[in-house]
């Protein structure tokens, strides 16, 4: 055989070995991204980890390659990969042989491991071997694509916002903050579904010079439609519109900056000041001025390093990365007020607390595991179990650590700075979110639509409502702001499904209390 | 009901029937490279009786 003959059959040899590789590392993170592209997950994050794997895998099949032949060291190498990133589901079938931790966590993956990596060495020049290793890597990789050009290759919409005309308010104008405290409920919700009174939080608040509204509601039930529509100040899905791809992405380019708030604020000549909550959806866009990043372990790369063998280490040593990031947002507002701006500011921050999982408790530490039942939403099956009551402690946990930081951030705070503080929806103790509106009972709606909500508006505002919507708080807000007269608008309250299944249009409810008014 | 944790969903449901589909090809592979050895082996006919 002639020498360039070799070299070429060498070449292939490794460019087939990196393509196997290739498909090994990206498997895990392609289903992970299949599925959370919808919820505004970035492709970023996943494949600089595939990427890491993939050069880690290499180094490897390197090494073994001047032990072994070329075939079995990448049958090593992909099997490692394979393994690696379905750690977790492995310790999931464990789980169903022992309930020992170090059973099913440990020893049934690493026997996996081991039978795999025999498997390669005893069989790995077989050419059904490899043909059976291409075979599954090319199945891996081609499973989540359908999901993934479905969303990817859906155009773009533009949703109808409103423009405002340019404003000649004249200056200096204020700091103006927008604080989301993720499902934060209004104090009658805490005390009637979680026994908590939030009382003595409220009169500090009130101390601030803060309008606390006592039956404020949010529009939407759901976080992308809730604060892109605040931000839009209007209705952006109407009822019976069944959200797709383009219009949930339409809805975080919204919230992430492409908004009537910030035009008009900085067409005031504000800065865009934007701290990030750790969920994409709500990440830094390109208008941005000054941007607090989440940091590389966002929630997004936390769940796909979850399902690896650091999943046990990470969820020692870092905790949630929701609960971390919830913790760093708030900390991140403190910094805000404290460095202080010449340029009149709007600061935008969306705060993955108080949310589930209830991995944050009283005190602002983060808990390695979240309070029993306290793992998720739409769980509607802790009804009237223990969890139930454990899920509700851990919640007014959550809380309170978010009230000490926000007195924190308030003490800091330059007196004149506008604040509108708020919950975009309420919380879900009831597991609504995860069953149709026909299901919802007048608590579901009471609780998921009962917002905290606070506004520190400047000297000659009109005065806020004690029934104020977000919609129509902003609009007040920004009218004040920019001097421009913004009529309010009816208020309505829709429940917006959750990109799971087969969503439901979305539909408007009437609101009542618990009391049937 | 779906689960969901938080904002990111964990996919473990969509990972496992991914892991089930790619074990089902490799087998699919496996049965393919070695269906003459497999049909040999189903349709071995008996032995002939020796004469005499």
């Amino acid at each position: 055989m002639t020498e360039p003959r070799n070299r070429i059959l060498w070449q292939v040899g490794w460019l087939s070995s990196a393509l196997i590789l290739a498909a090994y590392g990206l498997f895990s993170p392609l289903s992970l991204l299949a599925v959370n592209a919808p919820r505004g997950a970035s492709p970023v994050k996943f494949f600089v980890i595939a990427g890491g794997a993939f050069l880690l895998a290499c180094a490897l099949v390197a090494i073994l390659a001047r032990r072994m032949t070329l075939h079995r060291a990448t049958g090593i190498g992909a099997v490692v990969l394979f393994v690696f990133f379905s750690w977790t589901a492995l310790r999931a079938l464990g789980e169903e042989v022992s309930a020992s931790p170090v059973v099913a966590g440990v020893l049934v993956p690493v026997v996996v491991l081991a039978v795999l990596v025999w498997a390669s060495v005893r069989f790995g020049d077989a050419q059904v071997f490899r043909v059976v290793v291409m075979t599954m890597g090319v199945a891996l990789v081609a499973t989540p694509l359908p999901s993934l050009v479905s969303w990817y290759a859906a155009d773009a919409i533009s949703l109808a916002v409103p423009e405002l005309e340019p404003s000649d308010a004249s200056g200096p104008h204020p700091d103006v903050y927008f604080v989301i405290l993720d499902g934060y409920g209004r104090a009658d919700v805490l005390e009637e579904t979680y026994g908590y009174s939030n009382k003595d939080f409220l009169d500090e608040m009130i101390d601030h010079g803060f309008v606390v509204p006592e039956a404020a509601t949010s529009n939407y039930s759901m976080t992308a439609a809730s604060v892109a529509s605040t931000l839009a100040m209007s209705y952006l899905v109407d009822p019976g519109v069944v959200p797709d791809h383009p219009l949930r992405l339409a809805l975080y380019q919204i919230i992430r900056g492409g908004n009537p708030v910030v035009a008009s604020l900085t067409d005031l000549g504000y800065q865009n000041v934007h701290i990030e909550s750790g969920w994409d959806g709500s990440r830094c866009g390109p208008n941005v001025d000054i941007c607090y990043p989440a940091g590389f372990l966002d929630e997004a790369s936390w769940t796909l390093l979850n399902r690896t063998p650091l999943s046990a280490p990470l969820e020692q040593w870092f905790g949630h990365a929701f609960a971390q990031n919830g913790l760093r947002a708030l900390d991140d507002l403190t910094r805000v007020a404290q460095v202080g701006s010449e340029t009149p500011r709007f600061v935008f921050a969306h705060v993955l607390l108080p949310h589930p999982p209830l991995n944050v408790d009283g005190r602002c530490r983060v808990r390695p595991e979240p309070q029993p039942g306290g793992g998720a939403v739409g769980a509607r099956f802790l009804l009237d179990t223990p969890a139930w009551e454990d899920r509700k402690a851990g919640y007014v946990e959550q809380i309170q650590c978010v009230n000490t930081k926000i007195l924190r951030f308030l003490d800091d705070l330059g007196d004149d700075s506008v604040v509108f503080i708020t919950g975009d929806h309420g919380p879900d103790g009831y597991g609504q979110v995860a069953v149709p509106p026909g299901e919802w009972t007048d608590a579901d709606r009471f609780e998921r639509f009962g917002v905290f909500s606070a506004y520190r508006l400047p000297a000659g505002c009109e005065q806020v409502k004690q029934d104020v919507d977000l919609i129509n708080g902003m609009r007040l807000l920004v009218g004040c702001a920019t001097g421009e007269e913004l009529e309010p608008l009816p208020p309505r309250h829709l429940i917006f499904p959750t990109p799971d299944g087969d969503p439901y249009p979305t539909t408007e409810v009437e609101l009542v209390t618990l009391n049937g008014g | 009901m779906h689960l969901i944790l938080a904002y990111i969903d964990p996919g473990a449901g969509s990972l496992l029937i991914q892991l089930l589909i790619g074990g089902l090809a490799g087998l699919a592979a496996l049965v393919k490279f070695r269906w003459n050895r497999i049909k040999t082996a189903f349709s071995r006919k008996p032995q002939e009786e020796s004469n005499g």
